[in-house]
């Protein structure tokens, strides 16, 4: 498996598969963090969720993103991000991070640091399907104020 | 004059259901007259077209966010991007 994957999908995230041969005897540690479309936000209950995402775009970000962690952290760590675009409904896996390298701590840091980033840098967007029919896409971070566009 | 493919995500799309709105700007313009057209479209078609998500927004093609001072000379196609919030 390559060092480093990045891809958005529309079909869903099956964790098993995507860790299938991930990591390596030279690693003691893998950390794995997965999102999932929750059932409620402020106070409304949600049904589904639509991603709409500029998918060139993103991959290039999420490669990136890793390579920063690589340099930051650990680099020798090995990654995998997948994110989901299209309607989800609740409990299904939007994004799925998995983390390999040699000790835990630099483990945790990158998968920490490859979400957190993700949220405020990935062109990516959701769409909140509520109980009551209505629909509203959530706020989020300007993207004009992190590189070029000021 | 040019032809600019504009590519909407997010809530631009609940001004314009297509993903695509083309717009026509003189040869040359900056990036601030794409947004002072596109503006003026949006409006058009949407009375509630809220002008400050296109205050926002990041514009980019397949490669990178593209700077204040992008200038386009040709026909091109480019994204719009409002605020982002993946996960």
């Amino acid at each position: 498996m390559e060092e480093l994957v990045c891809r958005i999908t529309d079909e869903p995230i099956k964790a098993d598969e995507i860790l299938r041969d991930f990591g390596t005897y030279e690693h003691g540690a893998q950390v794995y963090f997965l999102g999932l479309v929750r059932n409620h936000n402020h106070g409304k209950k949600v049904l589904a969720v639509s991603y709409d995402i500029f998918a060139p775009l993103a991959v290039k970000v999420l490669r990136q993103i890793c390579e920063e962690a690589r340099d930051r952290f650990e680099g020798r760590a090995k990654m995998i991000v997948v994110h989901r675009e299209g309607k989800l409904k609740v409990g299904d896996v939007s994004v799925c991070i998995a983390v390999s390298t040699p000790h835990r701590e630099e483990a945790y840091q990158i998968s920490r640091y490859i979400i957190e980033e993700l949220k405020v840098r990935a062109p990516i967007w959701k769409k909140e399907h509520y109980e009551t029919g209505e629909t509203d896409w959530l706020q989020g971070h300007a993207l004009c104020g992190k590189e070029g566009s000021r | 004059m040019i032809k600019v493919k504009l590519r909407l995500f997010g809530r631009f799309r609940s001004f314009y259901s297509d993903p695509f709105l083309e717009i026509q700007v003189p040869s040359g313009s900056d990036l601030t007259t794409v947004k002072t057209f596109l503006a003026s479209s949006l409006r058009k078609i949407a009375s509630e077209f809220d002008s400050q998500l296109l205050e926002d927004a990041a514009f980019a093609d397949e490669d990178t966010i593209l700077e204040r001072d992008a200038r386009f000379s040709r026909d091109c196609e480019i994204a719009v991007l409002p605020p982002v919030c993946g996960g």
